[in-house]
């Protein structure tokens, strides 16, 4: 099965796919575009079985991530904000046959000297149509592993919630890169139209919203923020669903979006590993803080003191590509994902978050660890240890801070110059905000860092 | 790197330039106060980044209505924005 197949197959042509910028793109003319750069790809690069794509936000994403996947190779998004030594792991460690960039062209990638970090015959019979480079959500393997099966169950499953129809305009300004299988790829199976606006500052949003008759909103809490406080008056009539997702809702943002629009936002927890399994339908507007309960199809659980949260439902990833683990490694015996969120439930069934049981600082829904940060830092000249955690920010939920213990207190490395290395090294919204110098970072019995 | 007092408008304006060249953004050659911020390529990822350096650097919280298209338009817009709001602050 693949999965573009079947959204081409289905497709009404005459209808709009996307609108960008006043331009709007049928069905039909979004397949010839994807069939035609599919071609080209299937002939710069036959052999290649991975292939990266990088490309802002805009209708070319669409076109090419739609072209690579009905090439019948697994698309791999590089994010624009990776830093080059990011990327060049993305590029080795997901073994990338070719990169396509915002143009279209097509560079063949040669494979490593050494051979791929995995065994391709195991993860070929996967039927693998996406692979998300990230640290996933528990951290310590990478390269997320999504089959077209596993994406048509998840999409299906998350459609129970969403109810996305060809009626539905959704207004998009989520970076695609990181968001494209369980919302893109639903939208045009479920033949509704995506709006990309760009930049996305609430006038932009709204007016694109309003001229173009949007009647769903997938979006971040800081563009809710910036939405809520939006005083030109104007109505959002068409609106019917409002989601935010990526970070928590503070209850503020919740209240202030809904007197300004009459329509409460709708908390949803998407986890890679997972798709969309939770979302506050019932209780958005007397439970804002909530990331409600699950869809039809899934399960809940939390266990341990601590109250873990576990799911279960159709359409978990297949693999960690890096290291190699495929899903019934990961999963418990009987089929429950451990997400690491720490969760309450309440005496109606509805579902709050509390924390994580790991150290991700999620900065404004990017998500990256401390411990990718410290290491970059414990290999800057002058530096004996690091500590990096996330600082409380009050718009995007954290943002990294490092603490330093210098080799030599006298002489403590310069602040700047840590500061180069990491933004050398790392994507920009890991680069810590602040270093703190400390005399001694706490560490464990066993000499690791305190967290 | 923690916040501290507001230098003065001149002085501010450099440090923006300079945040925004070295942190922030590819600047084309010649970029300066007065230089559109969008046709320099900030775009959303980076407008959130711009907003947590200019927040953390000078101690400042933005309201979110003063988050408007035109004042991260230039440095120039983004160094009124930052003073108005820390003088009332």
């Amino acid at each position: 099965m693949n999965l573009v197949e079947t959204i081409f197959k289905n497709a009404d042509r005459r209808a709009v796919a996307l609108v960008c910028e006043d331009e709007e793109i049928s069905y039909g003319q979004l397949i010839a575009r994807a069939e035609t750069a599919a071609r080209a790809i299937a002939k710069v690069a036959p052999t290649a079985q991975r292939v990266g794509l990088d490309c802002p936000n805009g209708v070319a994403h669409v076109v090419l991530a739609l072209a690579i996947v009905r090439a019948g190779k697994c698309l791999v998004p590089l994010a624009g904000e990776l830093a080059p030594r990011e990327r060049e792991r993305v590029v080795l460690e997901t073994g990338l046959g070719a990169i396509v960039d915002a143009t279209g062209a097509v560079r063949a990638v040669p494979p490593p000297a050494d051979g791929f970090l995995f065994n391709e015959t195991t993860l070929a019979a996967l039927n693998p149509a996406f692979i998300r480079f990230s640290s996933g959500t528990t951290g310590t393997s990478k390269g997320v592993v999504l089959s077209h099966e596993s994406l048509l169950a998840r999409v299906t499953a998350a459609n129970r919630g969403l109810r996305i129809s060809p009626a539905d305009r959704v207004v998009w300004i989520l970076p695609m890169a990181h968001h494209f299988a369980v919302s893109i790829m639903l939208y045009l199976l479920h033949g509704a139209a995506t709006v990309i606006v760009n930049p996305h500052l609430a006038e932009d949003i709204l007016s694109a919203a309003c001229r173009h008759h949007c009647t769903v909103l997938y979006g971040a809490p800081f563009h809710h923020a910036l939405l809520a406080a939006e005083n030109s008056g104007r109505a959002w009539t068409d609106l019917r669903l409002a989601i935010s997702t990526a970070a928590a809702l503070p209850s503020a943002t919740a209240t202030a979006f809904d007197a300004r629009y009459g329509l409460p936002l709708t908390q949803g927890l998407g986890i890679i590993e997972v798709g969309l399994p939770l979302l506050n339908l019932q209780s958005a507007r007397a439970k804002p803080a909530s990331v409600g309960r699950p869809l039809p199809d899934f399960q809940v659980e939390t266990r341990g003191e601590i109250g873990e949260l576990f799911l279960r439902g159709p359409g978990m990833f297949d693999a960690y590509l890096h290291p190699w683990r495929p899903r019934a490694e990961v999963l418990t015996a009987d089929g429950w994902f451990r997400t690491g969120d720490l969760a309450r439930i309440d005496a109606e069934g509805d579902i709050f978050l509390l924390g994580r049981s790991h150290s991700v600082i999620n900065v404004g829904g990017l998500k990256c660890f401390p411990e990718e940060i410290e290491a970059v830092l414990n290999a800057c000249p002058g530096v004996a240890a690091a500590r990096v955690f996330g600082k409380e920010n009050a718009r995007f939920g954290a943002v990294p801070v490092a603490e330093i213990e210098p080799r030599n207190p006298a002489q403590p490395p310069k602040a700047f110059a840590l500061a180069a290395a990491c933004r050398e090294a790392l994507a920009r919204y890991k680069v810590p905000v602040d270093f703190r110098f400390v005399e001694r970072i706490p560490r464990t019995a066993s000499g690791k860092i305190q967290r | 790197m923690a916040a501290r007092p507001l230098p003065a408008p001149a002085l501010l304006e450099a440090e923006l330039v300079v945040l925004v060249r070295e942190r922030l953004l590819e600047t084309p050659p010649g970029f300066h106060a007065e230089s559109n911020l969008y046709l320099a390529g900030l775009d959303s990822m980076s407008i959130m980044q711009l907003i947590i350096l200019v927040e953390e650097e000078y101690g400042v919280s933005l309201p979110d209505g003063a988050l408007t298209k035109d004042n991260i338009s230039t440095v120039r817009q983004l160094a009124q924005v930052i003073r108005a709001h820390a003088a009332s602050a």
